[in-house]
């Protein structure tokens, strides 16, 4: 059957021109050529994506590329109940703010805090009861106490719940007398209902966020590990699956400028943005402004820079807060229990603004969100769980801010299977030859027919085809390369808290530290690798049969990075872009080259975690904040288990590293 | 009866002359006039009704509608000819070889910790349990769960085999039956709809079974605004064979129970209530039919308290509580009981001494993969070991481990808890796991039972096709015998857990879902033979010629 196409074609005219190639090798020609095309042009324009990505990123504060927050999920009507929270259920919170505040000034004991919330609840009818946890820190352990109560909707089966918490000291370090305030009128206030068809929960932590985590894992019948930091008893009561929570922090005595919202969790995991949505459109309806980052939109800026300059602002921040992962607030630790959750800030220092916001709309607010959540028949599912927000008011989908940060990262999957695609490869590779017939060697006019047909049946095998133009791959060196790098990093992991431990202890000076770092980085990449490389295999160089070792090792390391951040663009797109932003170039350059080394050991440096810390103390103001950010995370993670620091640990700086060794290798 | 039958068995007297007779077969006529609608004489119909107001405030108004038939009554009853005993109930427990039926519709959690234990308190959503005296018992529970679900519109149909169990050590017999024998030729069948919304579209058929429906009687203070407005709302149907003579052919016995918990407090900020307050209704007249009827007010012994109108009688009990009784029959007017305070306290306290067998049943786990459920006994009894009853079904989604089931105490580490274990493992589809234990509970301590499971990855039409919020798993039953009760006495006491919501891993059904799911599957295509193209050497291949 194929034989049929190589059969010369017979000829039509005499004397006519060559005949056709068969359509199955025009066709192997024609990928090869497109193949040709496409790998030079992905070898010499892989780069083109990075800065498409960063021009796309800077679009987004425009307007364009907005939507505007609406509720998806039709039961949840927000801020179409009538509202009953009145002066009397105000006049309680106020009371309950001056009993807190008294109370903190008395004690300082987290169990007589929460004796007093039991108390308080209990005379309600509700369910109350209080939960001790002992949390061993480096420097000490805290002795902490939750306080819980449940209220049993009427005629309600206690299946479903929604929790109000309130830390009793605020992010800020105030004593959240208020929001505790609001969490004891709240429940005094839904007793006087039968409307309600889920449960409360009434919490108030101290201290937090390590007492939500401690009562939520025993909410969900988790036991704490006998070696575990954080020790905790078990829950005496339940209600049943918790679908929302609201979290106050109140920490000043009214006359709010705003109320804030603080929706990113853990991890940079968002709540459904119906959640959202709904407390900010319930916050507006009874005249509130709602804040983000510390800042209120305004209705009109004077100049479309002026807009474009604020929206950035609050974007900028965003990433900030949602790349560090670490909880902010009480509201943080819900996510991983499937419980959308929001935390709700009275601001009260705002730049320009007059309007003060006065407790009964804050109740009312509240009470109207937690009517919308009543109504819920169902999981919030309708609307995202991945948007980025820059105002309290709109949001940028996943598809619009989803593709630049991909882009970033996906010019070093191009430059992967460029590398790989040139290690295997002539060094230099040509376009191919067009196949041609076999020319007949030694026909003679005499014995052979008219030379109607030209060549034979055969067809030549052009020479950059040949299997000897193939180099041997060699993968010994680059497998031992990033095996090394990532022992290294799983080593730094393991000795974090320990490495927190001694700085706290022993008083080592963080720049030490840094410097310690540097150190081993200098010996891995600078002694180890290049004497294993000896020992075992020669220097890797390129020989007329064999590929230099770095290619194979770059196509490794970017490939791992640029899956991981794409992978990573999914959870957590801040972070995903913030890395991706320092790390492409300096990977995108990074070869054996004399004259450029220093730059690129520069950019390198510049992208590896201790250079990152090192724009942070520069960006953010000193080596405090540097300090502070690496101590948060690596106790985000013995804490809480924020993914930054084992992210950092196992795959970003062992790749920063791999990197470095390919600057130090034989091209 | 009694004042009937007089003129009938009155000894032979002298014979009378004509104009004696006369006025005497009127008189005859008057006496009986009453009761010709009443045609079998051995049927009686009474109700109760008995507000109790509890320390914490909350009234509770337990609603007793008693019917008994007589042998007499029941044979008519078996020839299709109905008087006191309602057509539809008559059939279905005929058609179906019913012997005993249990049938409860209940809103909101029974608190027995505040609240006390009631015979009354039922699981939340529908319960249903029947003892058959008939061969072939599958087919007819259901039939009778789908005539039920007609009777009572309710969802009783979704009762099917899948969630039918076969409790062995919880349920007896609670009727009267010729001997032991009997008791053991009968079937049960058990079965639950933990969801299931009760409203005032399954209170109206069930009124309708009342002699005097809602017109007169105490039956009149249904206000259904105000019935379903209350924290606890549960109706019951029971049926049971008795005996109403020593030795005589059995009856059948009707009895229809509403128990509502309300809160004068959340109504108008009061600890004083009146019927009126609490119903919006007061009771007009007594059903002319009912042999007694009584209203009894109970009021925890509290100083300060006062009964409006005066009772007929009071008495106090045991425990301090003292009781106020009214009748019907003896009001000519209409009749708005009610309690008057001096002081407006109330107890919010957890009552140790009346309750001292508390429940907690809750989700261990999170995440849509495995879970568990955890079963914490509290015994505050400070000296009494309790034996107790426990009884789980788990829909087959749900994949009980038995090897994970653990059973620990705070008493004493040796303590034998478990006594007897029943478990019957679920077929897909086909029925429910059944855990039965009979448990011994140390004094003054805490027993927790454990069991892990994984979810199943059920089916897509397996899912409600409404908006849903997770799979319920229905309540346990802990049955024991009061402390208080005489040793041979048979009466249990049954306490009910709350649900549990279990959300299964579940496909988001919605667009976004849909469209989510076709696009990777086409990138994925593409991906493959992109990269299949991006990676292949192409390569002539040596032709043989």
């Amino acid at each position: 059957m194929l034989r049929r196409f190589f059969r010369p074609a017979k000829a039509p005219i005499a004397g006519a021109v060559e005949p056709s190639t068969p359509k199955e090798v025009k066709r192997m020609h024609a990928r090869r050529v497109v193949l040709y095309h496409a790998r030079n042009t992905l070898a010499k324009l892989s780069w083109i994506f990075y800065p498409i990505g960063i021009v796309w990123l800077l679009l987004l504060p425009r307007d364009e590329f907005h939507h505007k927050a609406a509720v998806d999920e039709n039961a949840l009507l927000p801020g179409q109940t009538t509202k009953y929270f009145s002066s009397m259920d105000m006049y309680a919170v106020t009371t309950y703010r001056q009993r807190v505040n008294e109370l903190a000034g008395e004690s300082r004991n987290a169990a007589d805090y929460a004796a007093f919330i039991q108390n308080e609840l209990k005379s309600f009818d509700i369910d109350a009861s209080t939960q001790n946890f002992l949390w061993a820190t480096n420097t000490d352990t805290v002795a902490g106490a939750n306080a819980y109560g449940v209220y049993r909707a009427p005629r309600g089966d206690g299946t479903e719940a929604i929790v109000i918490s309130a830390p009793w000291i605020g992010g800020d370090g105030k004593v959240n007398a208020e929001g505790v305030g609001y969490v004891l009128a709240m429940a005094k206030f839904v007793t006087k209902f039968s409307h309600w068809s889920k449960d409360f929960v009434f919490l108030v932590t101290q201290p937090s966020p390590i007492g939500t985590r401690a009562w939520l894992e025993a909410y969900h019948g988790q036991a704490p590990k006998p070696d575990a930091a954080l020790q905790y008893d078990p829950l005496q009561t339940h209600s049943g699956a918790i679908q929302e929570a609201l979290n106050l922090e109140f920490g000043d005595e009214g006359d709010y400028a705003a109320v804030e919202i603080l929706v990113d969790g853990l991890n940079g995991q968002l709540p459904n943005a119906d959640l959202v949505t709904t407390v900010v459109q319930c916050a507006q309806y009874e005249g509130i402004p709602v804040s983000l980052h510390q800042s209120v939109t305004p209705k009109s800026f004077n100049t479309p820079l002026a807009r474009y300059l604020h929206k950035a602002d609050t974007l900028v921040e965003y990433v900030k807060s949602q790349a560090l992962g670490l909880p902010k607030g009480d509201h943080a630790l819900y996510a991983r229990y499937h419980i959308e959750s929001i935390t709700l800030r009275g601001i009260k220092d705002l730049p320009g603004t007059q309007y003060r916001v006065s407790g009964e709309q804050i109740g009312r607010a509240l009470e109207s969100a937690l009517r919308s959540f009543n109504n819920l028949l169902e999981r919030l599912h309708h609307a995202y769980w991945f948007y980025i927000m820059p105002t309290a008011t709109s949001y940028i989908p996943m598809s619009v801010y989803l593709p630049p940060v991909i882009l970033l990262s996906v010019t070093l999957i191009f430059e992967s299977l460029a590398m790989w695609w040139r290690s295997g490869e002539d060094t230099n590779p040509r376009r191919p030859e067009k196949p041609a017939r076999i020319m007949p060697v030694g026909g003679s006019a005499d014995t052979s027919p008219p030379p109607t047909t030209a060549g034979t049946t055969l067809i030549a095998r052009s020479r950059h085809l040949l299997s000897f133009n193939a180099r041997v791959r060699p993968v010994f060196i680059p497998i031992v390369t990033m095996v090394i790098c990532h022992a290294t990093g799983a080593f730094a992991l393991y000795f974090a808290p320990t490495l927190l431990f001694m700085a706290d202890y022993g008083k080592i000076n963080p720049l030490n530290m840094m410097t310690g770092t540097l150190v081993v980085t200098a010996t891995i990449y600078g002694f180890m690798i290049p004497t294993l490389q000896r020992l075992l295999e020669g220097s890797g160089a390129s020989t007329a049969t064999a590929a230099p070792a770095w290619q194979v090792l770059k196509s490794f390391a970017c490939l791992e990075l640029g899956a991981s951040l794409i992978a990573l663009a999914m959870l957590n797109p801040s972070l995903s872009a913030f890395l991706a932003v320092f790390a492409v170039p300096p990977f995108l350059m990074a070869r054996p080259c004399q004259d450029r080394f220093a730059a690129q050991m520069v950019a390198l440096f510049v992208a590896s975690p201790v250079g990152l810390v090192g724009c942070v103390a520069i960006a953010g103001g000193g080596l405090d904040v540097a300090w502070a950010t690496v101590r948060q995370s690596v106790e985000g993670w013995d804490a809480y288990g924020a993914w930054l620091l084992p992210l950092i640990c196992l795959v970003y700086w062992p790749l920063n590293l791999a990197a470095h060794v390919i600057c130090g290798m034989e091209d | 009866m009694g004042t009937g039958r007089p003129p009938a068995k009155r000894p032979p007297r002298p014979p009378l002359s004509a104009p004696l007779l006369l006025p005497l077969l009127c008189l005859l006529v008057t006496l009986l006039a009453p009761f010709a609608r009443a045609a079998p004489s051995d049927e009686t119909y009474e109700e109760d009704l008995q507000l109790t107001q509890l320390p914490d405030g909350k009234v509770l108004a337990e609603f007793r509608f008693l019917t008994r038939i007589g042998p007499a009554a029941l044979a008519q009853v078996k020839e299709n000819h109905y008087s006191l005993l309602p057509r539809a109930i008559g059939e279905i427990v005929q058609t179906f070889g019913v012997e005993e039926l249990h049938l409860t519709f209940t809103r909101g959690i029974w608190n027995h910790q505040k609240w006390g234990y009631s015979p009354l308190s039922a699981a939340t959503g529908v319960q249903l349990w029947t003892w058959f005296n008939v061969s072939s018992v599958d087919d007819q529970w259901k039939g009778l769960t789908h005539a039920l679900s007609g009777l009572y519109c309710a969802s009783l149909n979704q009762i099917d085999r899948s969630s039918t169990a076969e409790p062995m050590l919880s349920f007896r017999p609670e009727g009267d039956y010729e001997d032991d024998a009997a008791k053991d030729n009968l079937e049960l069948r058990y079965g639950s709809l933990p969801h299931e919304a009760v409203c005032t579209e399954n209170l109206t058929p069930w009124t309708k079974m009342l002699p005097c429906q809602t017109k007169a009687g105490i039956a009149s203070l249904f206000n259904a605004y105000r019935l379903f407005d209350g924290h606890y709302h549960s109706m019951g149907t029971h049926i049971r064979p008795i005996a109403m003579n020593e030795g005589s052919a059995r009856g059948m016995e009707l009895l229809q129970t509403l128990s509502v918990v309300m809160n004068p407090l959340r109504l108008d900020n009061r600890k004083d209530w009146s019927l009126s307050t609490i119903f919006e209704r007061k009771i007009n007249s007594a059903c002319a039919i009912a042999q007694k009827s009584d209203v009894t007010v109970t009021v925890s012994g509290h100083a300060g308290s006062s009964f409006n109108p005066a009772p007929l009688s009071t008495t106090t009990d045991k425990h301090g509580r003292m009781s106020a009784q009214y009748s019907l029959g003896s009001t000519p007017h209409e009749l708005d009981v009610g309690v008057q305070w001096e002081d407006s306290a109330v107890d919010h306290h957890v009552n140790l001494t009346r309750s001292y067998i508390h429940v907690h049943r809750y989700q261990t786990g999170y995440g849509g993969e495995r879970g568990g459920l955890a079963v914490d006994f509290h015994n505050r009894h400070p000296t009494a070991d309790l034996q107790i009853t426990y009884f789980e079904t788990v829909p087959w989604y749900l994949k009980l481990y038995l090897h994970t089931l653990k059973a620990e105490t705070t008493a004493n580490a040796s303590y034998e808890v478990v006594n007897d274990l029943y478990f019957q493992p679920a077929i897909d589809r086909g029925r429910p796991a059944v855990l039965e234990m009979a448990l011994s509970l140390p004094a003054n301590s805490m027993t927790t039972l454990h069991i892990d499971f994984d979810m199943a990855y059920i089916k897509y039409t397996e899912h409600p096709p409404d908006a849903n919020r997770g799979f319920d798993i229905g309540a346990a039953v802990i049955t024991f015998k009061p402390l208080d009760a005489s040793p041979e006495s048979s009466a249990l006491q049954r306490i009910h857990t709350q649900t549990v919501l279990v959300s299964l891993p579940t496909p988001d059904f919605s667009m976004p879902y849909n469209v989510i799911t076709l696009t990777c599957t086409l990138i994925a295509l593409f991906f493959g033979s992109m990269f299949n193209m991006l990676t292949r050497r192409f390569v002539p291949v040596e032709a043989k010629l």
